[in-house]
């Protein structure tokens, strides 16, 4: 049987490891905002979305949380009228992604939450771990 | 004294939050997942009752600690996700989790030396 605080700290690291990579993919989709095609009527960057799944881990004795597959969003590209744009089609209008930089924001202001949350919980293991060398110690 | 008296009860204790914090990091890593239960150990008197049954044998009940249970009062709070996680509760929990080891381990300590100043002499 795996011990308890070993696997806490499994579980925290991993749950570290899924809100970095969120992070990542908010990252990505803000510095993308404003990407649009090249060529005529292209189509511009597409909104990412980082999906979380739990998964068994054989080391840590506990089922972790990991980042699962990176998915694009269904929601319509925003159309502005530019005439001179190398990506305007012939009616003059870009897509642009549909990336909202607010929403953005918003994910990564929750991503880091999530990560200081899973932090404290490898620390508050790790102070545990420490507490109980220390009754050795003082005993 | 077979089921080893106070610092026994003591170490049951601290073994049973320590199966809490898995529950509570669990908790916590899954704050996103959609549809992921909240789940918590059973509560310590019924895990302490079904040892002391094994006590004689000096041998615990593992499946016991690992009975992990929904939260259905947290049912109420599901978001939209399926998920009912709150993280404030469960940082609470961990907090509390983490004194009452503290104080587990002190008392294992205070006990420990009087054993050790009474043997003295």
């Amino acid at each position: 049987m795996t011990d308890p605080l070993r696997s806490t700290l499994g579980i925290a690291l991993a749950g570290m490891e899924a809100q970095s990579a969120r992070l990542r993919v908010a990252a990505e989709n803000v510095a993308n905002s404003e990407s649009t095609g090249k060529t005529p009527g292209a189509e511009p960057y597409t909104r990412k979305v980082l999906t979380f799944e739990r998964a068994f881990n054989d080391e840590v004795g506990a089922e972790v949380v990991r980042a699962g597959s990176i998915v694009t969003h269904r929601s319509p590209y925003r159309i502005e009228h530019m005439p001179g744009h190398p990506a305007a089609d012939g009616r003059g209008l870009v897509k642009h992604p549909n990336v909202n930089p607010m929403v953005e924001v918003a994910d990564i202001r929750e991503a880091n939450r999530s990560y200081i949350a899973n932090l404290h919980v490898a620390k508050k293991a790790r102070e545990i771990v420490s507490m109980t060398i220390e009754l050795m110690r003082g005993t | 004294m077979a089921d080893g008296g106070i610092m026994g009860l003591a170490w049951r204790h601290n073994r049973w939050l320590a199966e809490r914090q898995v529950a509570i990091a669990s908790n916590i890593a899954n704050i996103n997942t959609p549809r992921y239960q909240a789940r918590d150990t059973p509560p310590f008197e019924l895990t302490n009752r079904a040892n002391a049954v094994h006590a004689a044998h000096m041998r615990l009940d593992q499946s016991s600690f690992r009975a992990f249970v929904d939260h259905p009062e947290q049912q109420a709070g599901r978001v939209h996700s399926g998920n009912t996680l709150g993280l404030e509760h469960q940082l609470a929990t961990l907090a509390d989790t983490h004194q009452s080891y503290a104080m587990n381990a002190g008392a294992i300590r205070a006990f420990h030396r009087m054993i050790m100043a009474s043997s003295k002499g």
